[in-house]
This record gives C-alpha cells, sequence and structure tokens, in this order.
C-alpha cells in the first residue's frame, strides 16, 4: 500500500494534476457561494435575529453571532467582498506591474533604471504596512482597499516581470528576430508574451491568495470594509471578543473561508505552474 | 573587490535607499490624501480647529518645507510630539520598538530553526510520504494567515488546555522594572529568573504563530536548495572519498544549501514586520504594530507617520546587515 501511494506521488504529473483539481474545486466553490449568496443563505446576512451566540444547528447551520446574525449568511455575502476586492487589486497591479516591468526589462534605458530603482526601494518596505498606510489615508471602503492593496502590490509584481524579460531579451530565438530585422511590436506580440503568459497566469492565481490575505488582514484590524458589511476579516474581529469564553463558531468559520480561498488560489497557482513547466520544458520563466 | 569594498559599497547604497523609502512615506502621508488634518478627522471638526491642528503639526507650511522639516528632523530625533499622549513621538516609538523587535526576531529563529529542519528532512526524504506530506502542509502553513493561527494557539492552549498565558508580556503582578523594554533582557538583568520564564512562557505562543506562517516557504525554499545542493560534483567526491554521509551532508551540503534561506530571512524580517501587527493586536502586545493601530483610531497623525517611517528604516537596516552577513557565508558574492 505504502510502496503503491509513493508510486503514485512520485508521478509528478499527477500531483500537479491532484493540486490543480483541488484548487480549482475550493475557488469554484468559494466563488458559487459568494454569487449566488441570496439563493444559498437563506438568512440576510444584515438582519439582527433572536438568538444571540447560537451554536451550529438545524437552522442556522454555522451558528449565529454576537448580534444573533446567521453566520452562514455572513461567510457567504463575506466571499462577495473578500474575493471582489482580491481580485480587483491583484488585476491592478499586475497589469501596472506588469507593464512597468515588460517595457523596463526589454527596451531598457535610463527610464527603466529610475524605475528600478524606485521599485527597489518601495520592495524594501513590508508589502502589508505599505497597504495599511495607502489604506487609512484613503480612508475604508471597498475601492480604496482594492487601491491600496494593489499598489502596495506593483513592487513584486514588477520585479518578476522585470527579470522575465530580461531573461527572455538574452535568448538566442529573440537575437535572431533582432538580427533578421523583426519590429519590436512583432517580437513582443509573437515572442515575449506567449513565452510569459502562462508565468503572468500563475503570478495571478498566486496574487489573488496574497490579495485575500492583505484585505482579510486589514479587516481584522478594523481598517478594511467597515461593518455591519460583512467580510471574512472584519467578522474574525468581531468573532474574536467571544473566542475565550469558548465560542468558537464566529471565529472559527469565517477562518475557515479565509484558509480555503488563499489556499485554493495558491494550489492553483502551484498547479498550473507545473504543468506549464512540463510542458514548456526549460522555456518556463518563473521559478 | 574585496570584501571590505563590498560591504561599504553596501553600506552607502542603504542611505540613499533609506531616502527614496522616506520620500515614499512623505508623498503617501501628505500628498496622496491632499490635507492630512481633513483625512484624518474628515468633516466633523470645524475649519478653525483643523487650522489650529494644522498649524500645531506644522502641515500648513509648503509642501518643501514640510519635507525638509520631515527628513531634518528623522535626522535630529525629533519626529513631533502625539496628539493624544502629548509625549514626542520618538520616546513613544522607542519604548515600543524593542517589543516588536523582541517578538519579530524570536519569531524569525523558530521559523528558521522549523522550516530548515523540515525541509532538510524532506530533500534527503525525497519523493517519500515523509516529503509529500510535509510539503502539503508548508504549503497550507502559509495560506493561514498569521491571525487565524493566533486566535487557534488561543483557543486551544489558553481555553481548552489552560496551559499558556494568552495576553500580554508578563504577569502583570510580577512585570519587572523596564531597562531596555525587551522582556528577556530586562528579566536576565533583574536577575529574576520566575520572570525570565513568565516572560519566554508569554512570548511563546506570538511567536509561534509568525514562525508557523514563514516556516512553510524556508521548508520549500531550503528543499529545493539542499536537492539542488546534494547533486553537485563536489557532494560526489565528498562521498567518493569515503566520508561519513552525515559529515557529507552537516559539512558540505548544508553550508551550500543555507545560502537561500539567508536572503529569505532579509525578506522575512520586513514580511514578519507586517504580520507581527496582527500578532500584537491578538495577544495584547504593546509594540509599534498595537502603537499604530491605536494611533489610528485615535487619529494621531504623527504617531502614525512616525512608526512607518521607523518600520521602513528598520526594514533597510536589516536587509543590509543581511546582506553583509551573507558575504561572510558565500565568498563568491564579493567576488
Amino acid at each position: 500500500m505504502r510502496r503503491r501511494l509513493e508510486n503514485f506521488l512520485a508521478e509528478h504529473r499527477k500531483l500537479s494534476l491532484a493540486m490543480l483539481f483541488s484548487g480549482t474545486a475550493m475557488v469554484i466553490t468559494l466563488t458559487f457561494l459568494a454569487a449566488f449568496a441570496p439563493y444559498v443563505a437563506r438568512y440576510s446576512p444584515v438582519e439582527i435575529g433572536s438568538t444571540l451566540l447560537g451554536p451550529p444547528n438545524s437552522d442556522h447551520i454555522l451558528g449565529t453571532d454576537a448580534l444573533g446574525r446567521d453566520i452562514f449568511s455572513r461567510v457567504c455575502y463575506g466571499g462577495r467582498a473578500s474575493l471582489s476586492v482580491a481580485f480587483v487589486a491583484m488585476i491592478i497591479s499586475i497589469t501596472v506591474g506588469s507593464f512597468l516591468g515588460a517595457a523596463g526589462g526589454y527596451i531598457g534605458g535610463k527610464l527603466d533604471r529610475v524605475v528600478a530603482v524606485f521599485m527597489d526601494a518601495a520592495y524594501a518596505f513590508p508589502t502589508y504596512i505599505m497597504a495599511f498606510m495607502i489604506a487609512i489615508v484613503l480612508g475604508p471602503d471597498a475601492i480604496n482597499l482594492s487601491f491600496a492593496v494593489a499598489i502596495a502590490g506593483i513592487p513584486g509584481y514588477f520585479r518578476i516581470v522585470r527579470s522575465i524579460a530580461l531573461s527572455i531579451k538574452e535568448r538566442t530565438f529573440i537575437e535572431a528576430e533582432v538580427i533578421i530585422g523583426a519590429p519590436t511590436k512583432y517580437i513582443v506580440i509573437h515572442h515575449i508574451l506567449p513565452y510569459a503568459i502562462s508565468s503572468i497566469i500563475v503570478l495571478m492565481s498566486m496574487g489573488v491568495a496574497d490579495a485575500i490575505l492583505a484585505i482579510s488582514g486589514l479587516g481584522f484590524l478594523g481598517i478594511g470594509i467597515q461593518p455591519p458589511s460583512p467580510e471574512w476579516g472584519t467578522d474574525l474581529r468581531w468573532g474574536r471578543e467571544v473566542l475565550l469564553n469558548g465560542q468558537w463558531w464566529p471565529t472559527v468559520f469565517p477562518s475557515i473561508a479565509i484558509f480555503l480561498a488563499v489556499f485554493g488560489f495558491n494550489m492553483l497557482g502551484e498547479g498550473l505552474s507545473a504543468i506549464f513547466r512540463e510542458q514548456a520544458g526549460g522555456r518556463f520563466a518563473v521559478p | 573587490m574585496s570584501r571590505t569594498s563590498y560591504v561599504i559599497a553596501r553600506l552607502i547604497i542603504a542611505v540613499p535607499m533609506v531616502l527614496l523609502l522616506l520620500t515614499l512615506v512623505f508623498v503617501v502621508m501628505h500628498i496622496i490624501p491632499g490635507d492630512p488634518v481633513r483625512a484624518m478627522y474628515g468633516t466633523r471638526v470645524s475649519e478653525e480647529f483643523a487650522r489650529a491642528l494644522r498649524h500645531e503639526m506644522g502641515l500648513d507650511k509648503p509642501l518643501y518645507s514640510q519635507y525638509i522639516d520631515y527628513v531634518l528632523g528623522i535626522f535630529t530625533g525629533n519626529l513631533g510630539m502625539s496628539m493624544w499622549s502629548k509625549r514626542p513621538v520618538i520616546s513613544e516609538v522607542l519604548s515600543a520598538f524593542p517589543v516588536t523587535l523582541e517578538l519579530t526576531i524570536l519569531g524569525m529563529i523558530l521559523s528558521v530553526i522549523i522550516g530548515l529542519s523540515l525541509g532538510v528532512a524532506c530533500a534527503l526524504k525525497r519523493d517519500t510520504v515523509f516529503d509529500h506530506v510535509v510539503r502539503f502542509l508548508s504549503l497550507a502553513g502559509y495560506c493561514v494567515p498569521v491571525f487565524v493561527t493566533g486566535l487557534l494557539e488561543q483557543f486551544i492552549f489558553g481555553v481548552v488546555l489552560h496551559v499558556l498565558p494568552v495576553q500580554g508580556r508578563f504577569n502583570p503582578l510580577t512585570a519587572p522594572p523596564l531597562v531596555t523594554n525587551f522582556a528577556i533582557i530586562d528579566s536576565l538583568l533583574t536577575g529574576n529568573i520566575m520572570v525570565f520564564w513568565d516572560s519566554l512562557t508569554h512570548l511563546v505562543l506570538p511567536a509561534l504563530g509568525l514562525a508557523i506562517w514563514w516556516a512553510g516557504l524556508v521548508a520549500r525554499v531550503s528543499r529545493a536548495s539542499m536537492i539542488e545542493t546534494l547533486g553537485e560534483d563536489y557532494i560526489m567526491a565528498a562521498r567518493a572519498k569515503g566520508l561519513a554521509e552525515t559529515a557529507v551532508i552537516s559539512r558540505h551540503a548544508l553550508k551550500n544549501a543555507i545560502l537561500p534561506v539567508v536572503t529569505l530571512t532579509g525578506i522575512c524580517f520586513a514580511v514578519l514586520l507586517g504580520g507581527e501587527m496582527l500578532t500584537e493586536t491578538i495577544f495584547s502586545i504593546p509594540g509599534m504594530g498595537r502603537l499604530m493601530i491605536n494611533a489610528v483610531f485615535r487619529r494621531d497623525f504623527l504617531v502614525i507617520q512616525g512608526c512607518i517611517t521607523f518600520y521602513a528604516i528598520s526594514a533597510v537596516v536589516v536587509g543590509t546587515i543581511v546582506d553583509v552577513l551573507y558575504t561572510f557565508l558565500d565568498p563568491r558574492v564579493s567576488n
């Protein structure tokens, strides 16, 4: 049995497929619950009920919080805030970061060096504290929150994409294209993008995971999505007040949701990365 | 380039790096919100009050002169006065910083010990069930946010098992007189073993929470680097000359495999500083994170700015120290 299990796991392809599928399953489940929250959840997430801090039962399957609100509804609706803000933040920071990184890395020049120095300095700054700083000067709402997390994420993506662009630039097939006189636009569209796109897809998946961590962390500190709107991190902040009395359900269920979302997107990224690497041979650019 | 000149060059680079970061902090805190007083207080205060506040904090001066005041203030240790406690910001920050530093360093040490030993063990038992389980757990560990780990620890060790304290830094009845504000050092300086033990038990859970988060990443990096090192020619040579396997691993492989882990440690400090804010909130530890979050709710602009400035400077300082240490571990860098 043990030998068979080891053989099974040793086949990397199967392992990465397993990661890919379980990651996708987690992501789809959570997205489904969030998107169809009004149909899935029986109660409104902000409706104050009569049973305060009721443990999970057949009526409220995940119990109720300190105001008697249904936790299952809050987890479903909370996913709307956490997932959509994270997704928007990831799109903004990857678009800006990859554009600057690819342009800077491939074209080079003085401007690239200046931008790179700034990005290096910003990268030295703790990402989470940067998001915190921007969130407090912009004020707490969903759009500002996604900007804060997006801006804080840019230096990281810039550095990765720039190093990918630099490494592609020196490949022989690109040099060959340059020598036969292919225009830069042609090279970028037909060689650089297809080469970098798989790396960017992997980064996007892991980027959502990072953004969810940041957003729920800010919510937990009280500077993210403001109550009574449901959001996983914000709900944990209030659940924590009763945790030490032994009432675990207002804390545990939003925690599980955050974990599954972050784990799901990371597994999806890892699985994709392994599969891309296998297909591309040595051509895949993300380590 | 000799090692000395590399180290000097690295130290010189740190200066513009700090200046750039300070500029970044200034831009975000002063220019993005337009008017920091309005950003902090909204429209709830009268114009006269807002004007008086701006004057008190020097925010009514032209931007360039605010910038010069800010940068010069940092070099002269003058970060302004806290609106809330009426104490100089620098003394508030300096009394909170050791608390944060102590916890972060302990978290770093624990994460390297846990992560490195797991990573090396995985590399040696590559593709076994143990390897796959640990790899799965280390990915999972990185995906549990620090505040969730902290809350779980509180629940398990404080509520269910009642074995470890879950709040604060000391038992308030036996708190030692503060000398350096490092709990462990203070209790040793005052020669009080009971208090030393007390502060250590208070530190275990928060530090472990931070460590679990980062250990996953350390394990992954050290596993990959150990596997790569074990495939090198000099390892084969060491084995061929008949060295015991333990000697090959500890004396030849580990030394080289540890280099990427050291690089990771430089980033680790900056990342843990961020996670630390959450840990301090959960365990009610009066460090920089607590100070800054309280300042946000008290709308104490200069304290927020002071804390962020200190975070920025300490991240660059630790990054530089790690780079310098690296040259001692890997002589190839300075060549």
